[in-house]
C-alpha cells in the first residue's frame, strides 16, 4: 500500500469540490480539516471551483395569504446544460422574515427582522461552507426612528479585499423635503464595524426601502424614478456618483436595473400608456453612449409584464470565465423565466429569435420555468377559535407559481387565486378545507388576466 | 537527449522516481506545466527527465491521460467524458486515486487533478467522518467534549 499522506494542498482540492452538507459533516473530522473548511482560503477556492452559471435569487415560497413558511428561503438554481437543478439553501438562523441584502463572490448578505428591536438583523453567510457572521448594529441607530426605514446594499472592495455593507436611512413617507440628506453608514467586514459615511450628498434622498443596491464593477448601484440617471456608491472611495441613463427611456415609468452577466441593463415601461418591458444594456461601463436596447416585450392584451429581476451575481467569477455563455433571469408569467444567449451582443441582431411575444436580439434563447413539477407548495391555516396552526394536506400544485403578495379573493365561504395558465381560477373553501378550480372564462385563456371581485 | 521521429515530432524522456524511463511526444509531456517548464529551463537537452516524486507506474497512468488529451481539439467533447470515466474507474480505488492526484498535483495538469479531485469527493460526499478517517488513515483528535461541540454546531447538517 502506497503511503497515504495527505497534502493540505490535495485535501483542499478534493473538499472544495463537495456539497455544502458533506463540508458540514466533515469539520467534526478532525482539527485540521476543521480549521481549513472554516478558513477564508478555503471558501475561495470553493468558490472557484463551483459550477458556472449557478445562481442564486430570492423566490419566496408560496404565499397564500394565510402563512407562508419563511424557514427555507433561499434556493440555488444552476443552470448549466439542458436542466436545471434547484437546490435548498437553508441558512441555520432562519426563523423570520429574510431577504436578500445582496451577494457577491459567493457570500450573501441577509436581512431577517428582529424579534427584540425595531430593525433588522443582518448577517453575512457563505451557503457553500455554511460559515456565517452576524453583523453588530451600526451605533447611530436613528435610522430607525422617527418615520426613517433603511435601505441595504452589499458588495466587495477589491482594492482593500473587504466585504461591505452599505446602510442608508430612508424617508418612510412622502413628501421627502428638499435638503433632506440621507444618513449613510457602512460596516466593513475586516475591521468589524460600522462608519459614518461624511459628506454623502443627496444622490439617494428619494430611495425606497425596496431598493437594493446592486453590485457590480465595485459599485452599489440605483435607478432613479424618472430614469434620467443612475446613481452608484464606489466601496472603495465610499464615494457616490451619477451617471445617464439612456436617454431613450427618459419619462417612461422605471421598473429597475439589473445586470446582464457583467452588464449593467435597464428595464422601463415601453411607453407610458403600454404594458410590457424594455430593457437596455450598457455595454461599456460608464460609456453613456454605449447603452444598446437588449429586450422589447409587448403583450399585446396588456396584464402581466416582464421585469428584469436584479438577480445576485453569485458566480460573476465563473461567468466571466466563459466568454460565450450567460443568462439573465426575468419575470414573466408568473415565473422566473432564463434567457441564455451568446454574449456578443449586438452582433446577434441578425440572429434575433421571436418567441412567443417576446422579442430578444439574442443568438440562442432558451426558456425555463425553474419551478420542479413536483413541488407542491405548504399550507397552514390558521384558526382564531383553535388559535393554533394546522398544515393542510394534499395542497394543491396549482398554487405553485403563486406570488408574493398574492392575497386570496375572499367570496363565498372560499379564497380565490387565478392560476398561472389563465384557464381556471383554484379556489379554496374555508369550511371544507379543500381546493376545487373553477374554470375561468375562454375568451381569457393564456391571456392577460385579473382576478377581481366584482360588486 | 532530444529524438525526432518519422512525422518530425520531437520526443523527450521522462524517468519516475524507481527509474522506469518513459519516451513520450514532447507535445504530450508538456500538458504537465511543471514539464513544460523543465523543458523551458533547457533540461531536456542533457538526457532524460528526472520525476522523483512519481513512480512509473503512477507515470504510465498519467501519460495515458495527456497522449489522450494532446490531440483533444479536435475530439468529440462525449467520447472524451467517457474516456476520462473509464480512465479514472480503471484506477480502481481511492488509494491509486490519491497517488494520481498527487502526481497530478505535483506536474501541474490541471485536467487530471480537476478529474481525479471530482472523483475522490464524489466518493466521499455520502460517508461518514469516520469512514473518511479510515480511507486516509486520519486520527480524530477532538476531545469527546470539543467533538460534541462541533455536532452540535453543525447539527442540521447531521439531519
Amino acid at each position: 500500500m502506497s503511503s497515504l499522506r495527505l497534502p493540505s494542498e490535495i485535501v483542499e482540492e478534493i473538499l472544495a469540490r463537495l456539497p455544502s452538507e458533506s463540508i458540514h459533516r466533515f469539520k467534526s473530522l478532525s482539527k485540521s480539516w476543521s480549521s481549513l473548511l472554516l478558513s477564508e482560503e478555503f471558501q475561495k477556492l470553493r468558490f472557484k471551483t463551483a459550477p458556472p452559471v449557478q445562481k442564486l435569487l430570492r423566490r419566496p415560497l408560496p404565499y397564500t395569504g394565510l402563512k407562508a413558511d419563511y424557514g427555507a428561503h433561499l434556493e440555488s438554481y444552476d443552470y448549466r446544460g439542458d436542466e436545471e437543478t434547484c437546490t435548498k439553501l437553508i441558512f441555520p438562523e432562519s426563523t423570520r422574515f429574510l431577504f436578500i441584502v445582496g451577494s457577491c463572490n459567493g457570500l450573501v448578505c441577509l436581512a431577517q427582522e428582529s424579534l427584540s428591536n425595531d430593525h433588522r438583523d443582518k448577517f453575512v453567510w457563505n451557503p457553500f461552507t455554511g460559515v456565517y457572521r452576524k453583523l453588530p448594529d451600526p451605533e447611530d441607530m436613528s435610522c430607525h426612528y422617527g418615520g426613517m426605514q433603511c435601505a441595504y446594499g452589499f458588495g466587495y472592495d477589491s482594492a482593500a479585499d473587504d466585504y461591505k455593507v452599505f446602510l442608508v436611512a430612508v424617508r418612510r413617507s412622502a413628501p421627502i423635503p428638499e435638503d433632506f440628506v440621507p444618513k449613510v453608514q457602512i460596516f466593513s467586514l475586516k475591521t468589524g464595524s460600522w462608519k459614518r459615511v461624511e459628506n454623502p450628498g443627496r444622490h439617494l434622498q428619494d430611495i425606497r426601502e425596496a431598493d437594493r443596491g446592486l453590485f457590480l464593477n465595485g459599485a452599489l448601484h440605483w435607478g432613479k424614478k424618472d430614469a434620467k440617471k443612475i446613481t452608484a456608491f464606489d466601496l472603495a472611495e465610499e464615494k457616490f456618483y451619477d451617471f445617464p441613463a439612456p436617454p431613450e427611456l427618459r419619462g417612461l415609468g422605471h421598473k429597475g436595473i439589473g445586470i446582464v452577466g457583467e452588464y449593467l441593463c435597464m428595464s422601463c415601461f415601453p411607453a407610458p400608456t403600454v404594458q410590457g418591458s424594455v430593457v437596455w444594456v450598457m455595454k461599456e461601463y460608464l460609456n453613456a453612449k454605449s447603452w444598446v436596447p437588449f429586450i422589447d416585450y409587448r403583450p399585446s392584451l396588456g396584464g402581466q409584464y416582464c421585469s428584469v429581476r436584479c438577480h445576485c451575481n453569485f458566480t460573476a467569477d465563473s461567468l466571466q470565465d466563459k466568454e460565450d455563455e450567460g443568462c439573465l433571469m426575468f419575470y414573466m408569467h408568473g415565473c422566473v423565466q432564463i434567457l441564455k444567449w451568446d454574449k456578443t451582443l449586438g452582433k446577434s441582431d441578425k440572429d434575433g429569435v421571436d418567441e412567443g411575444e417576446v422579442k430578444v436580439s439574442l443568438a440562442a434563447y432558451r426558456r425555463y420555468a425553474p419551478i420542479p413539477e413536483d413541488r407542491v407548495p405548504k399550507v397552514h391555516i390558521f384558526s382564531l377559535k383553535t388559535d393554533s396552526w394546522k398544515l393542510m394536506e394534499n395542497p394543491s400544485r396549482d398554487l405553485q407559481l403563486i406570488q408574493e403578495g398574492d392575497t386570496g379573493l375572499y367570496l363565498n365561504g372560499a379564497l380565490h387565486w387565478e392560476s398561472c395558465s389563465g384557464k381556471k381560477i383554484v379556489a379554496f373553501d374555508l369550511v371544507e378545507q379543500k381546493f376545487y378550480d373553477v374554470p375561468a372564462p375562454v375568451r381569457g385563456r393564456s391571456s392577460a388576466h385579473e382576478l377581481g371581485n366584482c360588486r | 537527449m532530444s529524438i525526432t521521429t518519422e512525422n518530425n515530432e520531437k520526443m523527450i524522456t521522462l524517468m519516475s522516481s524507481d527509474g522506469e524511463e518513459f519516451v513520450v511526444e514532447e507535445a504530450v509531456a508538456a500538458q504537465s506545466q511543471t514539464i513544460k517548464h523543465l523543458i523551458e529551463d533547457g533540461c531536456s537537452t542533457e538526457g532524460s527527465i528526472p520525476l522523483p516524486n512519481v513512480t512509473g507506474r503512477v507515470l504510465s497512468e498519467v501519460i495515458q491521460y495527456c497522449k489522450k488529451h494532446s490531440s483533444s481539439d479536435d475530439k468529440e467533447e462525449k467520447e472524451l467524458e467517457a474516456w476520462d470515466a473509464e480512465f479514472v474507474k480503471a484506477a480502481d480505488d481511492h488509494v491509486a486515486l490519491t497517488d494520481l492526484m498527487m502526481a497530478a498535483n505535483f506536474l501541474d495538469i490541471k485536467g487530471l487533478l480537476d478529474l481525479v479531485a471530482q472523483t475522490l469527493a464524489n466518493m466521499i460526499t455520502g460517508k461518514s467522518p469516520e469512514e473518511v478517517r479510515r480511507m486516509w488513515n486520519i486520527k480524530n483528535d477532538f476531545t469527546p467534549e470539543e467533538a460534541e461541540k462541533v455536532r452540535k454546531e453543525n447539527q442540521w447538517a447531521f439531519e
